[in-house]
């Protein structure tokens, strides 16, 4: 079975071993860079020694040189789905579209044995891709959670178990929806919108939800509280004079002149303004020691998905398919 | 229990259901061990699907399926081994060599005899370097027959492998199945849309048409209870009353009977021939849905000569 499984995948071994090579090139290349100048602009000295005058500007030259790598880091974010749709996708499918399900399923060993023996082999070496690829990203993202922590999305999203089971929800997903569908394009298809349909929502409407935030409201005219680098703040703005969560439009159109006006509006009477007609600022965060936590209820979330997905293509193909 | 009491195949009111179409319905037969039996109907006759019921690959929606006393869906384990099934256009891998193919064998098969499959290839001809898919049908054929014989099945399970296959291809094809039979007493169900290759290979027959079983028996049993009757068209009720009427056919005042009857009881004005396998099958193909009643023939002693028959075409 092991020999049969590396001759099918082996091309697909390949693309994803040579593709995670080029990644891995790029990653160190950049996040030597990175590395260097965090220490060279003297950033690292600024977070060791918060206070000095010249921080912020120094922070913000780091940040304006390397926020766009960042963003461009991001889109690794599909890297599980791309997995599924190049491995997932025709695991079962393509045996039923040529046929060879009738010739593989007729061997001595049985279908169960065939479906169970690959799905693991499959899952355990996209794993280890997963494994690589967080190893490389934690390291690469090392700078960034110096400054921001890594409860924050992106930080969040490559670190921990938590790609562990992306990975598996998508692979999961790809193999039991071209099994379902005996197609494998439509079956791609199909696993390109059902992840983004779950990852999405629930990375910007469940995570940050995962625990009550804290909660913090302070009066307008006075400066903020001070917050740890890594918590994660994920909401702000006003409370009206009943303490009810205001769109900040209204309290600025009710502060801010009128748009025909010629002068900027100065920063301490607009405050001043929100002040007195009973506004007052809040603040919503999770605290940076929330991590884990939160990293066990996204990865359990999605390990659940993938088993049920499983356990649905193990079902159907032994009893659905013919 | 002794192989000589167990049918390699029996099924019991076997039936499968799509949706609210049966494409086959209370088949009940079977096949005795160390048979090669035909199963032979039109296209769409449920031919396919009775072969992937018996090798597991279909669950029944009724009835119940056999092989050696097992059953293929809930003891996949005791009867994979002992089957060899060829599929419909005979599937395998195209990106493969014959060598990987045969190493695919070696590695899902307990009891795979690879020398077999090599020595049966090099006679072929077909070069363990080839990529399946350059294979020309007749020798993709041939590689999923010898890919089946080598997991040394008792049943060997057909589908349709003369198909696809032109007339040259198809006799080195039922030629290496002959050879496999004589050499390892496989039974085998072999199952086609033309009788007439058949018969020089096979000595018994199921026939499937309209989703249900119309016949199954020993083929010298067969043609030996059947015959043909030739006379006057007035004088069919009569024969009918005392004799069971298979097809009717003929044209103006002689009709041409077919009946079930070894000997017929009938009047100097009617003259009986022997029918021929073929006048036999097609009389049932052309029988209608309604006929269910399926008619299991006596079993031939076991030591049969292949029918003498000759069919004129």
């Amino acid at each position: 079975m092991t020999w049969l499984i590396w001759r099918q995948h082996r091309i697909e071994a390949a693309v994803v071993g040579g593709a995670l090579a080029v990644l891995a090139v790029l990653l160190l290349v950049t996040g030597h860079n990175m590395a260097s100048d965090f220490q060279r602009l003297g950033v690292a000295d600024c977070i060791a020694h918060p206070g000095h005058q010249s921080c912020e500007s120094i922070v913000g030259t780091f940040r304006s040189q390397y926020e766009s790598l960042v963003y461009a880091v991001v889109w690794l974010n599909l890297i599980p789905v791309l997995v599924g749709i190049l491995i997932g996708a025709p695991l079962v499918a393509r045996e039923l579209e040529h046929g060879t399900h009738r010739l593989v399923w007729t061997q001595d060993v049985t279908r169960l044995r065939w479906l169970t023996v690959k799905l693991l082999l499959i899952l355990g070496g996209c794993l280890l891709v997963s494994a690589a690829l967080t190893a490389l990203l934690t390291w690469w993202y090392g700078p960034f959670d110096a400054l921001d922590g890594h409860l924050r999305p992106t930080g969040f999203d490559f670190q921990g178990t938590a790609p562990f089971a992306y990975m598996a929800f998508a692979l999961s997903l790809a193999i039991a929806a071209g099994a379902l569908l005996r197609k494998a394009i439509p079956g791609m298809v199909v696993t390109l919108a059902g992840f983004l349909a779950v990852r999405l929502p629930i990375e910007f409407y469940l995570r940050p939800r995962y625990q009550p935030p804290i909660t913090v409201t302070w009066d307008a005219i006075q400066s903020g509280p001070m917050l740890n680098a890594g918590d994660w703040v994920v909401q702000n703005g006003f409370l009206d004079h009943l303490g009810h969560r205001v769109n900040p439009d209204v309290a600025f159109t009710a502060c801010l002149p009128n748009s025909g006006s010629p002068a900027l509006p100065d920063k301490v009477s607009v405050l001043q303004c929100i002040h007195d007609k009973g506004f007052s600022n809040f603040l919503a965060y999770q605290p940076a020691d929330r991590f884990w936590t939160f990293q066990g209820i996204e990865t359990a979330i999605f390990v659940a998905l993938a088993l049920a997905l499983l356990g649905l293509t193990v079902w159907w193909v032994r009893r659905r398919i013919n | 229990m002794s192989e000589y009491t167990t049918n390699a195949l029996e099924t019991a009111s076997l039936g499968r259901r799509y949706g609210k179409t049966w494409a086959l319905r209370d088949c009940s037969f079977a096949l005795p061990a160390g048979r090669v039996a035909a199963l032979v109907g039109p296209n769409g006759a449920g031919k396919t699907t009775l072969l992937h019921l018996a090798v597991g690959l279909l669950e029944p929606s009724a009835g119940s399926v056999e092989v050696f006393g097992r059953s293929p869906q809930r003891q996949p384990k005791e009867v994979l081994p002992r089957i060899g099934f060829v599929a419909q256009d005979h599937p395998l891998y195209r990106g493969f060599t014959v060598d990987e193919m045969l190493m695919f064998g070696r590695k899902l098969n307990r009891r795979w005899d690879d020398t077999a499959a090599r020595a049966r290839l090099s006679r072929l001809g077909i070069a363990l370097d080839r990529r399946v898919g350059k294979l020309s049908g007749g020798q993709q054929a041939q590689l999923a027959l010898g890919l089946a014989l080598a997991k040394r099945p008792e049943l060997l399970l057909l589908d349709e492998p003369l198909a696809s296959l032109d007339p040259l291809a198809r006799r080195e094809f039922l030629r290496a199945l002959m050879e496999a039979v004589k050499a390892d007493g496989v039974t085998v169900l072999l199952s086609s849309h033309i009788i007439g290759d058949l018969e020089r290979v096979c000595d018994y027959l199921v026939i499937l048409s309209a989703a249900h079983v119309q016949l199954a028996g020993d083929i010298n049993s067969i043609v030996g209870s059947h015959k043909l009757l030739i006379g006057p068209r007035g004088a069919v009720d009569a024969v009918a009353a005392t004799h069971t009427v298979v097809e009717e056919s003929g044209m103006g005042g002689q009709a041409t009977l077919l009946v079930r009857a070894s000997n017929p009881a009938v009047g100097p004005d009617w003259q009986i021939r022997e029918a021929t396998l073929e006048e036999i099958v097609l009389a049932y193909l052309g029988q209608p849905t309604a006929g269910g009643s399926s008619y299991q023939a006596e079993p031939a002693p076991a030591a049969a000569e292949p029918s003498g028959t000759e069919v004129t075409r």
